[in-house]
């Protein structure tokens, strides 16, 4: 009976969440795959057609050919450092938030959520004040400190020329890509954090105490029960913030807007791929030439993320 | 069950597909994304609504979202019969094939004062029917700095010994990377934008590149690395604030800060640029806001009508006394001179450069701001970075309009 019932009734139900799977997004990337290949811009808004692979040879041979080798590398350490870092700090915190000895976890935890409650968009701009050279708190606390001057003398026995305080954070290379990435850690630990205590609270604690009366140290525990059994839960994660981060526009766009600027070259020194690509053909109104970009981002992407499973082996548990 | 499920999934779908046209109700559209002049509008519409019996829908559209929103709505028949915003969408929106030039009817005549229609003018033919402009000036504190220096060079020399008395208080403070608050000093040195052939843009014919720029970018150099007058980390709202607190002696700055001035409790004068050291007259940019048509108007004969109240003397008058923008029509300016303030700032945009409304000025805007910032934190000397930069835009025009 429950056989014949269910003919085509479970695609029904499907069908609204499918619907609005393939209009909200499958339609529109296979959209914008196709405008790839056209010459769809401000000068072609009505009329534009097909000019096959014009738009990627223009990404790959454009007289900025150099610059799109310099931003890929930075925007692939960007990334990669956005997820070590905030992982490394939302582990870490997680860490600590875990131990059922914490007094006041709760309230730890709420603090540590509320960079994740704030819109991006708010905080960006909130982290663009502080970090301003000249009025900006960080730089105020640094010279009421005396820190300035001990960080800018340390730092200055690596750099060629000495470091001037008050730092400019945004405004430096160097100073700038730290200042990006510190602020992208900022907005993105809370989640790592998340993600690391739901895992921790599934691994049992009797694992923990077994451990502990065969005489292991935390360091070992850490090592050979935490890690191994973080890690099919963490890898997926690490995967889809690596892309995520790989396109985060707004830290970077509102923050120094891709500068400081570069000599000779349209990129600035913090503008990764996406930043840059929108400088170049979404400013322009080159809608097709954007699409172009995107696709070649969306390839880098893959492929990045395709080895990383292939060498972490991300998905071996699951299957 | 499964025919109730499968009649109500088709009265959904039926139903989304009607309500794309129930927008279409029988009252011009007109969208904007105007702030602070919204409340006048409004008021506006519906003292036209009483007077003529025509219905209009207005909706308030994010101004960083409207244009985009327009783009993509008008072609396909969602979008309004009327749109107002800056001159430089002007430009977009018509090569886009969106925008019906200004009909007869409406055409802004002879009492609209020449630099407004001269923005808003696009390959020959004006696509918008200016509201109110907008430009910079100098805000001076009147009580830092009693008397309105004479040459920009008087300026410097005063705010920089305000600032050697005083050193928490900026003598003369504005982003200077940002194009938009250095075009002043460009254009006193003779520099343009987009040039002009047979009385249209030529978007080939760029001008920042010439002997007149080298030394208008010198010149800002000069106030970061020689005066020290502002640091890297210089922005507009920074100078606002510390205008506000009394922390700055003179800032550039335009009309939409005049309401925070006057409730900061600064003593303050708007004062034009004075000439620079080579004589020039600085030209700040003018930006025009005004009414533009929708090609596909559904209701055109109804929306001129509006155009035609929006745009008229009493109704300029109204929204220029909420935002501080000076009107664009003789018989409104001769009604704001009470307010010296917004008199000042007519004044100053009349002898204005009109922004371009032509497209390609957007190839211009992101290489010059980091040509700036290269020369005046002195990493790039200013004819060598012009020169590159003027190369580089080139290319991009180029890419633009092919």
């Amino acid at each position: 009976m429950r056989e014949r019932d269910s003919g085509g009734l479970p695609y029904l139900y499907l069908a609204p969440a499918l619907l609005l799977l393939a209009f909200l997004s499958l339609l529109p990337n296979l959209y914008s795959v196709w405008l790839a290949f056209t010459n769809y811009s401000l000068n072609h808004y009505s009329d534009y057609s097909f000019v096959g692979l014009r738009n990627f040879a223009r990404i790959l041979q454009g007289p900025e050919a150099a610059t799109f080798a310099r931003v890929f590398a930075w925007t692939v350490v960007w990334a990669g450092a956005s997820v070590l870092l905030s992982l490394g700090l939302g582990l870490f915190l997680a860490i600590l938030l875990n131990n059922s000895h914490l007094k006041g976890r709760t309230f730890y935890r709420t603090i540590f959520i509320l960079p994740w409650a704030i819109p991006a968009f708010i905080s960006v701009m909130m982290w663009q004040g502080l970090l301003n050279t000249e009025f900006g708190a960080i730089n105020l606390l640094l010279a009421n400190l005396g820190l300035d001057q001990a960080l800018a003398a340390v730092v200055g026995l690596f750099t060629k020329d000495p470091v001037a305080t008050p730092i400019a954070w945004l405004n430096t290379p160097g100073w700038s890509h730290i200042a990006v990435l510190a602020v992208n850690v900022w907005l993105a630990f809370p989640f790592q954090l998340t993600t690391c205590l739901g895992a921790l609270q599934s691994v049992p604690s009797d694992v923990y105490e077994a451990a502990s009366v065969d005489g292991a140290t935390a360091g070992l525990q850490f090592r050979r029960i935490t890690v191994p059994l973080l890690r099919s839960a963490l890898l997926p994660v690490l995967l889809s913030s690596f892309a995520f981060n790989f396109n985060q526009f707004a830290a970077i766009y509102l923050l120094t807007a891709g500068g400081p600027a570069v000599p000779g070259s349209e990129a600035g020194a913090t503008d990764i791929l996406i930043t840059y690509s929108y400088k170049l053909a979404f400013n322009l109104f080159q809608y097709g030439m954007a699409c172009a970009y995107a696709i070649f981002i969306f390839i880098l992407v893959a492929t990045l993320s395709g080895v990383n499973f292939k060498l972490t082996g991300a998905f071996e548990d699951a299957n | 069950m499964r025919r109730l499920l499968l009649v109500f999934a088709l009265l959904l779908c039926a139903s989304v597909g009607c309500s794309s046209t129930t927008g279409q109700a029988d009252a011009v559209r007109l969208w904007t994304g105007l702030d602070a002049e919204y409340p006048v509008i409004e008021k506006v519409v519906a003292d036209f609504q009483q007077r003529t019996g025509i219905q209009v829908r207005m909706l308030k559209v994010p101004f960083e979202q409207l244009r985009n929103k327009f783009l993509i709505a008008a072609p396909a028949d969602l979008g309004p019969d009327l749109v107002i915003g800056p001159q430089d969408w002007v430009g977009v929106l018509a090569t886009a094939g969106q925008l019906e030039p200004i009909p007869q009817e409406v055409l802004p005549g002879e009492d609209f004062v020449p630099v407004s229609v001269q923005a808003v003018t696009f390959q020959g033919q004006v696509y918008s029917v200016p509201l109110f402009m907008e430009c910079n000036a100098l805000f001076r504190n009147t009580t830092l700095m009693p008397e309105r220096p004479r040459s920009i060079p008087d300026l410097v020399a005063r705010a920089t010994a305000i600032q050697q008395a005083d050193p928490s208080i900026k003598g003369f403070y504005f982003d200077l990377q940002e194009p938009y608050f250095a075009w002043p000093f460009f254009s006193a040195e003779g520099a343009w934008l987009l040039g002009e052939k047979d009385g249209r843009t030529d978007p080939f014919d760029v001008g920042i590149n010439n002997p007149g720029s080298v030394r208008a970018a010198e010149f800002l150099r000069s106030l970061r690395m020689e005066h020290h007058l502002i640091p890297p980390g210089a922005s507009e709202n920074i100078s606002r604030t510390l205008f506000q607190e009394g922390r700055a002696a003179v800032i550039i700055n335009g009309p939409w800060m005049l309401k925070d001035a006057k409730a900061a409790g600064v003593p303050y004068a708007v004062d034009p640029f004075p000439p620079t050291a080579s004589g020039g007259q600085p030209r700040p940019l003018v930006g025009v806001q005004g009414i533009m048509l929708n090609r596909r108007a559904a209701h055109r004969t109804e929306a001129l009508k509006l155009i035609d109240h929006l745009a008229s003397v009493d109704s300029t008058v109204a929204i220029s006394q909420a935002s501080g923008r000076p009107p664009v029509r003789r018989g409104a300016l001769e009604r704001i001179q009470n307010d010296p303030d917004i008199a000042t700032f007519a004044m100053i945009a009349e002898q204005g450069t009109p922004m371009p409304s032509h497209p390609a000025v957007n190839a211009i805007w992101v290489p010059l701001k980091s040509a700036l910032e290269l020369i005046t934190t002195g990493k790039s000397p200013a004819d060598v970075e012009l020169s590159a930069t003027d190369e580089r835009i080139r290319q991009k025009i180029q890419l633009m309009l092919e």
